[in-house]
């Protein structure tokens, strides 16, 4: 028995170190989880360029709740925007999003797309980025 | 709620139980006296698909079924930013919900699941990517110096070319079989993946509710002109899918967004868009492009029974029939006549080239719609005449039990006053559409909703639709019977089976077969074997027929005690 929980023991640390080389090589893994992180987010006013949102910290709980799946999809509605319209009467076309995220090393850019309730950025990590 | 179908290896699953159904074989000593109710039951009294319905369906239908991207017999030329698929997709939806409510009602499985086909064919790629062209909208038509980015999200605003038949549709298939599948989140999605183009991967998720409340939305916001097809584009066409979309919606869940039918109707009036003296109208109000309420202006108007009339008249005649009747003839009849005339001698091939429409296909179109409203106000003599036409000009096709008109490009006018040339959307719907509503088949598909009772009633299913045709499945509550008739399909079988659903256990039912009676089944009695089929209750209390198919088959199976 004490033989059996050596041999897991071994075996699992060498897949933890396995992975580890996998994070620090800054290849996604093919299947399992991967390291998404949003680098940036941000909605902007297409026409008051000056009033925008910082919306990273709201993108990261979406990715959060991904689980480090290598698709993950972030609502761009108004949940990134603490359910406010940042240019209230500017209508449909008035709000694009922008979001900035790393698979690893390698940095992607979705959007801008329209602020839009019914509309969810599929991030990536599969690393088909062709 | 139906029950969902079946296909389980019936030779291991049913139940065969020690009870014989009284043969017909037998002495008529040895049936069981029949019931004055089946006598009553004529099965020429119920409707009944012709053999070329019956090929115009299969048609429709395998279309629906083509795998994911593959439009073959769909191409047209008229080059309409948006193509016709979505059209076809729509309009053959229509078609065989209304076969659903009115000929086949106990027979659902076949339409059930084209109508569905036609949706998440809606959903493709092929169909919705295009508004990505539309929404940039430009210089035409003098609304913008230019092309503007556009949106991708194809229901978020405008587009009512595609959201209406959503709506259209998604209400019709839960009005008919109390399936609120569209009512789920993300029912109707639209994921953009493409290559090469566009800011990444993104998903656009709505449901029918979502998309009844955004319609009605657009509509209250334009000041009751309506949603617009393309930016800043409101055609009075366009909004008929998705008024009387509503309506099933409406029935469906209690709401009431159909108020805004009389609204939209009375604005388009007030406005001056709809002379309701005359009969015409502006087939489309540009607006401004930030403002759909704001800069409305008319083009021209011109009869309301020609061009695209058809394509809200053939539907608003469901709730605004009177109208709907008096503009399809016009003062005196005589827009009736004339568009008749125009569509009937080859004029309509002669009508102006426009450089989207190089080979007059459109004018196919235009008759096509003309044909189906002619069939939805009752006009026999034209619809005769149109179909006629048809039949002398266009080289109508059977194909594996199918039975269409495949385009022709041939717009020239022979000697005789006739063209040749159609579009796939007129030879693949417009005419089966025509062929088979036989006056106010829509009115009474809005008019007549199904509900819990309807969804009660006996029908049948599993039917193997490669050998067998269902031409007539209805349920006759007045009579507590039901009426099947079996022809045979394009894949020749010596016999084929198919299950009775929703019969009361409680009761006895009197079989009838071709007009011999079999005798009387209940589910204390079991299956029969008098040579030429059998009939079996299965463990989940469907009845299991058995029959030869080598020529139709009619039976009745109605309850005697």
């Amino acid at each position: 028995m004490r033989h059996c929980i050596k041999i897991s023991v071994a075996f699992s640390a060498s897949v933890l170190l396995a992975e580890a080389a996998v994070h620090a090589l800054d290849i996604p893994v093919a299947s399992g989880k991967v390291s998404m992180q949003i680098t940036s987010c941000l909605v902007s006013s297409v026409k008051s360029p000056g009033k925008t949102y910082d919306c990273t910290t709201e993108a990261n709980k979406s990715v959060a709740a991904c689980n480090g799946t290598e698709l993950c999809e972030i609502p761009i509605g108004y949940n990134l925007t603490a359910g406010k319209d940042i240019d209230p009467g500017s209508g449909f076309l008035g709000k694009r999003v922008k979001i900035v995220y790393q698979c690893g090393a390698v940095s992607q850019q979705w959007g801008p797309y329209n602020q839009d309730d019914h509309a969810s950025l599929v991030m990536d990590c599969s690393g088909a980025w062709w | 709620m139906i029950g969902e179908i079946e296909f389980m290896n019936t030779s291991k699953k049913a139940v065969i139980l020690s009870l014989v159904l009284f043969s017909g074989a037998g002495s008529a000593a040895a049936f069981s006296p029949v019931s004055p109710s089946s006598r009553a039951v004529n099965p020429n009294d119920y409707p009944k698909l012709t053999e070329t319905e019956l090929g115009h369906i299969r048609h429709l239908v395998k279309m629906a079924h083509q795998l994911p991207g593959d439009w073959s017999g769909y191409g047209s030329q008229w080059l309409l930013t948006e193509c016709t698929q979505q059209f076809q997709l729509a309009f053959s939806g229509m078609t065989l919900a209304l076969v659903q409510h009115q000929y086949t009602p106990a027979y659902r499985e076949l339409y059930r699941e084209a109508i569905d086909a036609n949706i998440q064919k809606l959903q493709h790629p092929d169909i919705w990517e295009r508004w990505m062209f539309s929404s940039r909208s430009g210089a035409r038509g003098g609304i913008l110096n230019d092309m503007q980015p556009g949106w991708m999200d194809p229901i978020a605003k405008d587009n009512i070319m595609l959201k209406a038949y959503l709506l259209q549709l998604g209400a019709a298939y839960e009005m008919l079989y109390g399936d609120r599948k569209y009512d789920q989140p993300g029912a109707f999605t639209f994921f953009y993946r493409g290559q090469g183009m566009g800011n990444g991967l993104i998903k656009f998720r709505y449901s029918l509710g979502d998309i009844a409340k955004n319609i009605h939305q657009e509509v209250v916001d334009s000041d009751y002109v309506g949603s617009a097809c393309e930016p800043a584009r409101i055609f009075w066409a366009c909004q008929a899918p998705s008024s009387v979309g509503f309506l099933h919606y409406d029935q469906v869940h209690g709401t009431d967004y159909g108020n805004i039918l009389r609204k939209m109707k009375n604005s388009w009036v007030a406005k001056g868009f709809i002379d309701p003296k005359t009969y015409t109208y502006s087939e489309v109000v540009r607006t401004s492009w930030e403002d759909r309420a704001a800069d409305q202006k008319p083009v021209p108007l011109s009869p309301m029974v020609r061009d695209i009339g058809g394509w809200s008249g053939m539907f608003n005649h469901a709730w605004d029939r009177k109208f709907v009747e008096a503009a399809y003839y016009g003062v005196g009849g005589r827009a009736r006549d004339e568009a008749l005339k125009f569509y009937l001698t080859g004029e309509f091939a002669k009508a102006p080239s426009t450089f989207d429409d190089p080979i007059h296909a459109y004018a196919s179109v235009a008759w096509g719609l003309f044909l189906a409203y002619a069939a939805e106000v009752g006009d026999k003599e034209a619809v005769d005449k149109m179909l006629a036409y048809a039949q002398r000009n266009y080289k109508s096709v059977w194909e594996n039990g199918e039975y269409y008109y495949p385009r022709s490009d041939d717009y020239s006018v022979d000697e005789n006053g006739n063209s040749h040339g159609i579009d796939p959307w007129t030879g693949n719907v417009f005419i089966p559409m025509a062929r088979l509503n036989k006056g106010g088949a829509f009115y009474k598909l809005y008019n007549q909703p199904w509900g819990e009772e309807q969804y009660r009633q006996p029908y049948i299913s599993n039917v193997d639709a490669l050998s067998t045709n269902v031409s007539q499945a209805f349920y006759d509550k007045t009579k507590d019977a039901l009426i099947v008739t079996l022809e045979p399909g394009p894949i020749a079988e010596k016999q084929v089976q198919f299950t009775v659903r929703q019969l009361e256990p409680t009761k006895t039912y009197s079989v009838t077969k071709n007009d011999k009676v079999l005798g009387h089944l209940d589910r204390r009695s079991g299956g029969n074997a008098d040579g030429s089929g059998s009939m079996t209750w299965r463990e989940d209390g469907s009845l299991l027929v058995t029959t030869e198919i080598a020529k139709a088959q009619t039976f009745i199976i109605s309850a005697s005690r």
